[in-house]
C-alpha cells in the first residue's frame, strides 16, 4: 500500500500554476513594451496629436474615468466597461468634426491610453489596493490591438482601414460593420488576455478559462464593441459630444452589472455563512462545510470544470449538510461517513429539501441529493450520479478522515481509507484528482 | 409602447366600443391632417426597415424578455416619428400592430392600431412643429445638431408619452372605472423617466442613422448595447430574487427544530416592515429593517441545539443562553457586508424601554428603531402563536398585551404604530403544528420570558397582561 507516494510525493496532474503566472507576467511585459514605443513614436512624429488636443483629451480623461469607476466582479475579476469602450473608439476614430485624426498613428493613442488608465488606476493604488496591471494590460492591449489593425495595417488592398474610412463615398453602413468588425476582434483579443489571467491565477486550464471568459463575457463585449463602433461614427456629425451621449446606454449598463455583481457576492456570503448554522448547533466540526467547499472548489478546477458548474458545486459543498438542522440529536461530530448510509442518504435528501426552496439553480439541490450515492450504482446500475455530487462524496468523506487536521499522519490515513473505497464507493477520476490537489496544496505548504 | 386596451365584452362594452370608434376617427383624422402639412413619406426604404424592425421586436416581445423588447419598440418609434416623418411614422405603428401574431382580439387590436397613428402622427407633428427640420442632411455641426434637432425632438417624445399614457388610463378609466387622475400619474412617475430614456437614444439612433450616413444598421449598433443593459437589470433583479429566497429558505430550515417556531422569523420580518412602513422609514432603512428582522434569531436557531436536544445537557444555564444569542447572531453575520446596517439592530432586538432588557441594558431611543420595531413584532409573534400548553392568541387580544407593556418593555411609538397596522391588515395566528412533540415548552420571544429576564417578579402571564 504505498497511499502516502500518491499523496504527496509523485504529482501526476500537468503542473501549470508556475508556467501560467509567467505567463501573465509576459501580458504586462509586452504592454508596457508597447506603451514604450508608443511614446518614443509619439516624440518622433506627433502627426495631428496637438492640435487635435480636445479630441484627444476627450478620449483621455474618459478612459481615465472608466479606470477609476472599474468594479470587481466574481472570481475577483475587475470590470472597466467605460475605458474598453472609449479605448476602442479613440482607436477607431477618423474623423471628430472637422477634426481630422487620420494622420494620428497608433502611437499617440496607446500613449495617451496607457497615461490616461495610469492616471485613473492611480487613486486606487494610493488607498493601499492592488493596481491590476495584468487585468490593466489586457485592456490596454486590447486597445492597441484595435489601432494596430485600423491605422496601421494595410488590410485593404494595400490601404490602411483608416484612409478606407475616410475617403469612404456614399452611404456610410459599410464602414460601421468594418468598425463593428475590428472593434469585436480588439474585445475578443481582451477576453482572450483576460482568460490567460484569470487561468494563471487559479490554475485551471487555458480552455476552460476561455470558454468562461467568453460566456461571461460575450454579451458586454458586444455592447462595448458596439458602443465603440457608435462613438467613432457619430463624432463625423458630433465631434466630442459623442462621447457622452453614446456612453450613456454604457454608463446604464455599468450601473446594473455593478449591481449584479454585489448581489452576487452577498448571495454568496449569505449561503457560507448560513452553511456554518449546523456547526453553531454542534451538529458538524467547526469550518466542515467551508473546508469541504475549498476542496471541491479545487478538485473541480482540477477536472476543468466551467465556472458555472463550479459555483453550484461550492454552494452544493457548503449546504451539503444543512439537513442536519433539522436533527434532534446531533450525530457523533457531524460526521455523516460514520453515520449509516440510511441515515447518509436521509441527511442528503432532508439537505436537498432545503436547497430546494432556496432560490439557488436546481443543478445545486440534485448535487446535494446524490452526495451519499456511492459510485458503483453508476457502474452497475447504469444510474446517473452527476459529477459535482461524486466530488462532494469525496471531499465530505476526506473531511470527515482528516478532522481539519493538518497532521501528515492523518491525512495519509484519510486518502489510504478513501482509496478503500475507490471504484466502489468513489469515483476513481474524482479521487485522483484529490491526491493531485493535495500534492500541490502540500507541496506550497500549508 | 402601444397601450393595451383590455377590451372584454360586459356591461360597459357599448362604452368602450364608443370609445374604440372615437379614437379610430381621431386617428384618420389626425394622420389626414399631418398628410395635408407634410406629405406623404418619401424614404419608403426606410418605413419599410423600420416596419420590419418593430415587427421584430413585438415578435421578440413574446418570445424572450418583455421589457427589453418595450424599450426597443418604444425607442424605434420615436426616431420613426423624424426618420418617416408624421405620416409614415403613423402608417408604420398601425401597420405593425395589426400584423402582430397573437395578440389580443380585433378590437383591442383596432384601438391599440388607431392609439399608434395618433402617437405617430402627433409624434411628428410636434416635432415639425417646434422647429425640427424634415430633412436632417441640411443641418451640420454638433451645435445645430443638438439645438434644431436635438431640442424638437425631445419635446416631441414628451408629447408622445404623455399622450401615450393619457390613452391608456382614458381606457381603463372607461373599462373598469379607475380614477384616469390616479391612473395617469402612477404612470408618469413609474415609467416618464424611462420613456425619456428613449427619447434620449431615439435622437441618438437618428443621428446615427441620417448625419452619420449609416442608415438602417445603426438599429444594430444601438440596440445592442441597450439589449445587454437591460439584461443585466434583468440579470441583477432576477440574481435579488434568488438571494431573498435562499435567506428566506436557509432560516426557514434553522425554524424546523421547534415546530411552534416555524415560519416565525418571516412572520416577524413581515410584521416590521409594515411597522417601518407606518413609521415612514426610507426605502434603504425598511431593507435594513428587514433583513434585520429575518435574521434577528439566528444566533438562537445554533443555541437552541443545546436547549431543545434531550441528549445533551446544557452545559451552560438556560438564561446566559439566552442573553447570548443575539451577540452569536451578530458574530456568525459580522462576515456579510450587506447586513452592516442590520447588526446592530439584530444585538439589540431583545433590550427593553424602561432599560432591563439584554445584552446591554439600553434605555429608550438609545435603543436603535430597528430594534425597537422588532421587539414589538417579536413579542406580537411570540403572542398570537401556540406553545405546548399555551393557546395562541387572537390578534386582538395580542395588541392588548401588548399595548399594557408599552413604555416599560416596548416603544409606546411602535406599539401606537401596530394598533395602526393591524387596523388596516388582518393577521393570522400562527397554525399550531400537527404535532408539537419535543417542542421546548418555554419561547424566549414571550414577553413574560422578558419579565423573568429583566428580573421583574409579576404574577402576570401572557394570557393576562398587566
Amino acid at each position: 500500500m504505498n497511499a502516502p507516494d500518491i499523496a504527496l510525493g509523485v504529482v501526476r496532474g500537468p503542473a501549470h500554476g508556475v508556467r501560467r503566472r509567467l505567463t501573465a507576467r509576459w501580458v504586462v511585459h509586452v504592454a508596457v513594451a508597447v506603451a514604450v514605443i508608443g511614446t518614443i513614436n509619439t516624440i518622433r512624429n506627433p502627426g495631428p496629436f496637438l492640435s487635435a488636443w480636445l479630441v484627444v483629451s476627450s478620449f483621455a480623461v474618459l478612459i481615465g474615468v472608466g479606470e477609476y469607476f472599474r468594479f470587481p466582479v466574481e472570481d475577483g475579476r475587475q470590470l472597466a466597461p467605460m475605458t474598453l469602450a472609449t479605448g476602442l473608439a479613440f482607436a477607431l476614430t477618423s474623423v471628430s468634426w472637422q477634426v481630422d485624426l487620420t494622420h494620428l498613428a497608433p502611437g499617440p493613442i496607446v500613449m495617451v491610453s496607457a497615461i490616461a488608465m495610469l492616471c485613473g488606476a492611480l487613486p486606487h493604488a494610493a488607498r493601499g489596493r492592488s493596481l491590476r496591471v495584468e487585468e490593466m494590460a489586457a485592456r490596454f492591449l486590447a486597445i492597441f490591438v484595435t489601432a494596430l489593425l485600423f491605422r496601421w495595417a494595410p488590410l485593404w488592398s494595400g490601404r490602411t482601414l483608416l484612409e478606407v474610412d475616410a475617403t469612404w463615398v456614399g452611404s456610410r453602413w459599410p464602414v460601421a460593420v468594418l468598425l463593428a468588425v475590428i472593434a469585436a476582434i480588439g474585445l475578443f483579443t481582451f477576453l482572450g488576455l483576460s482568460a490567460l489571467v484569470m487561468a494563471s491565477r487559479s490554475a485551471g486550464s487555458l480552455r476552460q478559462a476561455f470558454l468562461d471568459e467568453v460566456r461571461s463575457g460575450a454579451g458586454l463585449g458586444l455592447a462595448l464593441s458596439a458602443t465603440g463602433a457608435l462613438i467613432a461614427l457619430a463624432e463625423r456629425p458630433l465631434g466630442v459630444l459623442a462621447l457622452p451621449l453614446f456612453l450613456v446606454p454604457l454608463v446604464l449598463t455599468q450601473f446594473a452589472l455593478r449591481q449584479y455583481a454585489a448581489i452576487r457576492a452577498t448571495y454568496a456570503q449569505t449561503v457560507r455563512v448560513l452553511s456554518r448554522l449546523t456547526e453553531m448547533g454542534g451538529f458538524t466540526r467547526a469550518g466542515h462545510p467551508d473546508r469541504v467547499a475549498e476542496l471541491c472548489v479545487a478538485v473541480g478546477r482540477d477536472l476543468g470544470l466551467s465556472g458555472r458548474d463550479i459555483r453550484n458545486l461550492e454552494n452544493a459543498a457548503l449546504l451539503h449538510d444543512i439537513g442536519q438542522v433539522a436533527l434532534r440529536a446531533p450525530i457523533p461530530a457531524g460526521a455523516t461517513l460514520m453515520a449509516a448510509p440510511a441515515d447518509q442518504r436521509r441527511i442528503a435528501s432532508d439537505s436537498a429539501d432545503i436547497v430546494r426552496k432556496t432560490g439557488l439553480p436546481p443543478e445545486v439541490a440534485i448535487a446535494v441529493e446524490h452526495q451519499a450515492t456511492p459510485y458503483r450504482v453508476v457502474r452497475e446500475q447504469r444510474q446517473q450520479v452527476p459529477m459535482l455530487s461524486r466530488i462532494v462524496k469525496v471531499a465530505n468523506a476526506y473531511d470527515d478522515l482528516v478532522g481539519g487536521s493538518i497532521a501528515l499522519r492523518r491525512r495519509e490515513a484519510a486518502v489510504e481509507r478513501i482509496h478503500l473505497g475507490l471504484g466502489y464507493e468513489y469515483d476513481p477520476r474524482v479521487v485522483d484528482s484529490l491526491v493531485r490537489v493535495l500534492a500541490r496544496r502540500h507541496t506550497k505548504g500549508p | 409602447m402601444s397601450p393595451q386596451a383590455a377590451a372584454d365584452p360586459g356591461p360597459r362594452a357599448r362604452r368602450v366600443n364608443a370609445v374604440i370608434l372615437a379614437t379610430l376617427v381621431v386617428a384618420v383624422l389626425i394622420t389626414t391632417l399631418a398628410w395635408a402639412l407634410d406629405g406623404v413619406p418619401h424614404d419608403y426604404v426606410s418605413l419599410a426597415v423600420l416596419t420590419v424592425l418593430t415587427l421584430g421586436t413585438r415578435v421578440v416581445r413574446v418570445r424572450v424578455v418583455e421589457r427589453v423588447a418595450v424599450a426597443a419598440s418604444g425607442i424605434v418609434s420615436l426616431a420613426s416619428c423624424v426618420l418617416v416623418g408624421p405620416v409614415g411614422s403613423a402608417l408604420m405603428m398601425a401597420t405593425t400592430i395589426l400584423l402582430e401574431r397573437g395578440a389580443a382580439g380585433w378590437r383591442a387590436r383596432l384601438f391599440n392600431a388607431s392609439m399608434g397613428a395618433i402617437l405617430g402622427s402627433v409624434g411628428g407633428l410636434t416635432y415639425l412643429l417646434a422647429g425640427g427640420p424634415a430633412d436632417l442632411t441640411t443641418i451640420s455641426g454638433p451645435g445645430e445638431l443638438m439645438v434644431r434637432v436635438g431640442g424638437p425632438f425631445l419635446v416631441a417624445s414628451l408629447v408622445f408619452s404623455l399622450v401615450n399614457f393619457a390613452s391608456i388610463a382614458m381606457i381603463v378609466r372607461v373599462d373598469s372605472g379607475e380614477s384616469f387622475q390616479s391612473m395617469f400619474l402612477a404612470m408618469l412617475t413609474t415609467s416618464g423617466l424611462a420613456q425619456m430614456g428613449y427619447g434620449v437614444i431615439g435622437l441618438l439612433f437618428v443621428i446615427l442613422w441620417v448625419p452619420a450616413q449609416v442608415g438602417p444598421f445603426s438599429a444594430v449598433l444601438i440596440l445592442l448595447p441597450l439589449f445587454v443593459a437591460q439584461w443585466a437589470f434583468v440579470q441583477y433583479a432576477e440574481e435579488e430574487r434568488a438571494h431573498e429566497r435562499t435567506l428566506a429558505a436557509l432560516v426557514a430550515a434553522g425554524e424546523t427544530r421547534d415546530p411552534y417556531a416555524v415560519g416565525h422569523s418571516e412572520r416577524v420580518a413581515r410584521l416590521s416592515v409594515l411597522l417601518g412602513e407606518g413609521l415612514g422609514l426610507g426605502p434603504a432603512q425598511t431593507e435594513a429593517l428587514q433583513y434585520a428582522a429575518i435574521l434577528h434569531d439566528i444566533g438562537w436557531l445554533g443555541a437552541q441545539a443545546w436547549a431543545g436536544s434531550d441528549t445533551k445537557a446544557p452545559d451552560k444555564s438556560l438564561s446566559e443562553l439566552i442573553a447570548r444569542h443575539p451577540a452569536v447572531g451578530v458574530a456568525l453575520l459580522s462576515d456579510i457586508a450587506f447586513l452592516q446596517d442590520s447588526l446592530d439592530s439584530i444585538k439589540h432586538h431583545h433590550e427593553r424601554w424602561d432599560g432591563r432588557g439584554y445584552p446591554d441594558q439600553l434605555v429608550g431611543t438609545d435603543i436603535p428603531l430597528a430594534s425597537r420595531i422588532i421587539a414589538v413584532a417579536d413579542s406580537f409573534d411570540s403572542l398570537t402563536r401556540g406553545r405546548p400548553g399555551r393557546q395562541a392568541l387572537p390578534s386582538n387580544r395580542a395588541l392588548q398585551v401588548v399595548e399594557s407593556r408599552a413604555g416599560t418593555h416596548l416603544d409606546p411609538t411602535v406599539v401606537a404604530v401596530l394598533a395602526r397596522v393591524l387596523e388596516r391588515h388582518t393577521w393570522a395566528v400562527a397554525e399550531p403544528p400537527p404535532e408539537g412533540a419535543g417542542a421546548p415548552l418555554w419561547d424566549h420571544d414571550d414577553p413574560v420570558m422578558s419579565d423573568m429576564l429583566a428580573g421583574i417578579d409579576r404574577p402576570a402571564t401572557a394570557g393576562q397582561g398587566s
